[in-house]
């Protein structure tokens, strides 16, 4: 348990909120050097606000604000408070893009956290898992070692060379590949690798074979990126879905952000309902001109 | 000067005559008395048992990544149209196809292994002050029913969001609902919080890494001064703090500050946490400051060692152009000219001056920071090397024929060539500049938080331009040939000397100057390898520092002309068709190579740069599948690269 660090208990001393506003109300009276206004907008400073800023001082800073900064604090948030309700009042606001783009981005946010979606039930979670295999499959894997024989040292040969020691090694007991065939930097030996990571270091063809060819026997000789090779497979898992026990919290996690999505659409369409959707003549007029 | 296959000795001949000698393959096979693999491995390695896996401690893994990627939440990514969260991105990352804000299905050829969102701190508050109150919302009545209602779904969702919305209309919202999502709340910082918690979501330790960052972004006067914070921590210490922003009051444009705040983030939850530069090129002289700081400091001993410090890495390469070297800087690099940019500001207000390139570029760095060094005792540019996007987009796609570009609004399109990136009245960036690059090879023994994180802070990580060549770089000074001979040998690098971003142990008594292992395997899908270098900088006894390239492998028989210049390795590129052959070139090289001008009292640095064959650039893909027309003088062809971290040296001190 993280327990109240000493800032946060310092920000609930009434002796600290006592300084804080002596600051603040030195501060604003300071700058009060108009005459008095009954209908002057007001900006009202609270114990909240304060508390606010002093947080939010202290959570970027790993300290306290002295009087002098939370002051600098406040005549930013005044002279932000002040400037933002005269460009409302002006209507800059209107058609500015990054506002639109922001006030959208606004309500997802707020669908998202009014809509506390539910876990699912054990029954929805094997219906979804079931629905959405893809999502939870655990990739095959494969132990095997390989026999790199490289092209420019074989010139016309390469396949015969390899076919030449596949039979070889086919009635020998040697299960692996050290001091056989040509060097390389290519790992020889590999354990349990993803199908993926397979994938990602021989490309798809050579995977494909390895995945598909005979277990506990030499085999090959498969082609890749790199030149052709001999393998021989010590062991290989099928792509399989694991049992839900294995998975629930992931399955859960998917399931909500998939439901989170639907509800989210649902939200929008209940919104765009009320809107009628005009479409100006001229632009149909448009619309039949290009048909044509 | 060797490439590997000169080097190969065990070939197939000899093996079978091995097979042979040892009974192996005689009819026989399979009674008793056939030899175990042990006698086989005999000799190979060295107080080694047989099992390459057991004890070994060293990284054998390279993962790949992206340490600086913007969502939609970053301001300008949302206003250049970007509408995809960090969920997306996670899913790009991870190999899930997904489709970009403009409407296009995309997906990455390979899934990277972890990936680093670093959106802009500054307005990441926004939205915020409406996150996150579900348990106050439920305390009042009116909230409970909404809940209710959203949570039945289907019609009743409906219901409750429209009188959800007409409340908000009519400002007759409940009063406690209004003051939970006011900002200043107790729920003001949540979208930071609702940040850490997806990564967290999203990081399957050995699977996938979803590293905690952000980008402050401290651009004074357009001086790309930014750099990507990076936390080792998942988000339970995460959120004991929030990002450091830039805008006053809170924020700040000095980076001693930013130093501060790591300092502090470290103190606090006890996580770890760095800081990484970019586009130093974009800086106009501020990014390797020797004398003054932008920040109106001065580069002091408390500068160098703050930055040594906190700043390990650096991105060297990234969409917004490539920062390892300038042809003005290394007049006798041929492969100086790479993607530089060298042409003003973040913004254009104000042009470049050749002056200004010295402290703008990471090999000059990497030679002002041993100056630095010898004048404050601290080498505050002793940096490894990164790759990354930078990408606006949520997509990190740093491949030439998979480019989604900079932001949205340049994602794939028939003219996007022609958007200028930037332009003032001093000038322009035009649109074809943008390089699709790149990212980061991590060598960690995991890909878990720790591991990612720990390996960048050894510096052990390498840059490229896009491709994922498997690169190995060993500084040390008893390598011989058998040992890049040996079925394994990263044991040797690693038993015999140090790895890429480490500092050369002292000299064995007899050893008169260092050797370096070097290797590179080519991207499976991608080129050839043409050559593999390695750069020097050195500081000479009157403190003048000065650079030299070594080609130390290459493909072919090609041989160096009188005057050391290898030949060209030709080029394949089909422009008709946006594509390559790999008929030149080698899919794999390797060395040895032993210093020949070392003198053991000067302070030096050794990094390798991997050099691929010619290939199309992302605009060439451009024409051929969209039929772009290419403005005239844009590059076509290029050369992409990998630059490892560099290996240290110094003196032993008297």
């Amino acid at each position: 348990m993280i327990k109240h660090s000493k800032f946060s208990m310092l920000l609930r001393e009434p002796l600290f909120h006592f300084l804080l506003i002596g600051a603040v109300f030195f501060f604003v009276f300071s700058q009060m050097n108009t005459g008095e206004d009954e209908n002057a907008p007001q900006i009202i400073i609270t114990k909240a606000k304060i508390e606010a800023l002093a947080n939010a001082f202290a959570k970027a800073k790993g300290r306290l604000p002295t009087a002098q900064e939370m002051q600098t604090q406040l005549e930013y948030d005044i002279r932000e408070q002040v400037l933002y309700r005269e460009a409302m009042a002006m209507g800059l606001d209107k058609d500015d893009m990054i506002i639109r783009r922001r006030l959208t981005q606004k309500m997802k946010y707020l669908f998202n956290d009014l809509s506390v979606i539910n876990k699912a039930s054990e029954e929805e979670l094997k219906k979804f898992v079931d629905e959405h295999p893809s999502k939870f499959m655990i990739p095959a894997t494969i132990s095997f070692a390989q026999v790199y024989f490289e092209p420019s040292e074989h010139e016309t040969t390469l396949v015969e060379d390899a076919n030449a020691l596949l039979e070889k090694l086919r009635i020998s007991t040697v299960k692996e590949s050290i001091g056989l065939g040509d060097r390389s930097l290519l790992p020889y030996d590999f354990r349990n690798e993803r199908k993926t990571d397979i994938d990602s270091m021989f490309g798809k063809e050579f995977t494909k074979q390895a995945f598909s060819a005979r277990t506990n026997s030499w085999e090959g000789p498969f082609e890749s990126a790199y030149g052709v090779h001999l393998i021989y497979i010590h062991e290989r898992t099928e792509d399989h879905l694991p049992p839900l026990a294995d998975i629930r919290e992931r399955a859960q996690r998917e399931w909500m952000s998939l439901k989170q999505h639907e509800v989210n659409e649902i939200f929008y369409q209940s919104l765009h309902q009320r809107y009628e959707i005009i479409v100006d003549d001229e632009v149909l007029s448009d619309a039949n001109m290009s048909v044509k | 000067m060797k490439n590997l296959s000169n080097i190969r000795q065990l070939s197939l001949a000899t093996a079978l005559a091995l097979l042979l000698t040892q009974g192996l393959l005689a009819s026989d096979i399979g009674l008793a008395g056939t030899i175990t693999p042990d006698s086989l491995v005999k000799g190979l390695y060295p107080g080694k048992g047989y099992s390459p896996y057991a004890n070994r401690d060293f990284p054998s893994n390279v993962y790949w990544g992206d340490t600086h990627l913007h969502t939609g939440v970053s301001l300008d990514a949302g206003l250049f149209g970007n509408i995809l969260g960090h969920e997306d991105a996670y899913r790009l990352a991870r190999g899930e196809q997904i489709t970009a804000s403009t409407g296009v299905d995309v997906k990455l050829s390979r899934p990277l292994d972890w990936l680093v969102i670093a959106d802009h701190s500054d307005m990441m508050g926004i939205a915020a002050d409406i996150q996150s109150g579900a348990p106050n919302i439920l305390a009042d009545p009116k909230g409970k029913e909404w809940h209710e209602g959203f949570k039945k779904g289907g019609k009743a969702a409906g219901e409750a969001a429209f009188d959800l919305i007409t409340h908000f209309a009519q400002m007759k919202l409940p009063e406690k609902l209004v003051s939970d999502y006011s900002p200043g709340s107790k729920v003001y910082d949540d979208l930071w919080h609702d940040i850490t918690k997806t990564a967290d979501r999203f990081n399957e330790p050995g699977r996938f890494t979803a590293l905690i960052g952000y980008e402050w972004t401290s651009v004074p006067k357009g001086f790309n001064m930014h750099r990507n914070v990076i936390l080792r921590d998942g988000g339970e210490r995460a959120r004991q703090v929030i990002p450091l922003t830039t805008q006053p009051p809170l924020g700040t444009q000095d980076p001693l500050e930013l130093y501060k705040w790591l300092e502090n983030y470290e103190k606090k939850t006890g996580g770890k946490a760095l800081a990484i530069s970019h586009n130093g090129n974009l800086s106009n002289g501020w990014m390797f400051p020797t004398e003054d700081t932008y920040a109106g400091g001065k580069v002091d001993k408390n500068y160098v060692e703050q930055r040594a410090k906190w700043e390990p890495l650096y991105e060297v390469t990234q969409i917004k152009g490539d920062g390892e070297t300038h042809p003005l800087l290394s007049p006798n690099d041929e492969f100086a000219n790479y993607g530089t940019w060298a042409i003003g500001n973040l913004d254009l207000t104000q042009l470049k001056k050749d002056d200004m390139l010295q402290r703008e570029y990471a090999r000059e760095a990497l030679k002002n920071g041993m100056k630095l060094e010898k004048k404050l005792g601290t080498n505050p540019y002793k940096f490894g090397m990164v790759g990354a996007t930078d990408s606006h987009t949520s997509l990190s796609t740093a491949e030439e024929e998979n480019f989604f570009g900079k932001s949205t609004s340049v994602e794939p399109s028939k003219d996007r060539v022609s958007h200028p990136f930037i332009k003032s009245k001093l000038g322009e960036i035009s649109g074809d500049m943008l390089l699709a690059s790149g990212y980061q090879g991590v060598w960690a023994s995991e890909n878990t938080r720790e591991g990612i994180f720990d390996a960048m802070k050894r510096k052990e990580t390498y840059a490229t331009t896009g491709p994922r060549m498997s690169v190995r770089f060993f500084g040390g000074w008893e390598y011989t040939d058998d040992d890049l001979r040996s079925r394994a040998p990263a044991f040797r690098g690693y038993e015999k000397g140090v790895p890429m971003g480490g500092d050369l142990k002292q000299a064995p008594k007899g050893k008169k100057a260092p050797t370096f292992m070097v290797y590179a395997l080519r991207d499976p899908i991608g080129a050839n390898l043409d050559r593999i270098q390695i750069i020097k900088g050195w500081m000479d006894d009157k403190g003048n520092t000065h650079e030299k390239v070594y080609d130390v492998s290459w493909s072919g028989d090609r041989k160096p002309d009188a005057k050391g210049k290898l030949p060209s390795v030709g080029n394949t590129v089909d422009l008709e068709a946006a594509n390559w052959l790999n008929t030149i070139g080698a899919s794999e090289l390797a060395t040895i190579w032993t210093d020949p001008d070392f003198d053991a009292n000067q302070k030096s640095f050794y990094y390798a740069r991997v050099i691929e064959i010619p290939t199309p650039r992302w605009v060439v893909y451009d024409k051929v599948r969209l039929g772009a027309e290419i403005p005239k003088g844009t590059q076509l062809i290029h050369q992409e690269r990998a630059y490892t971290s560099p290996i240290w040296y110094a003196p032993k001190k008297k």
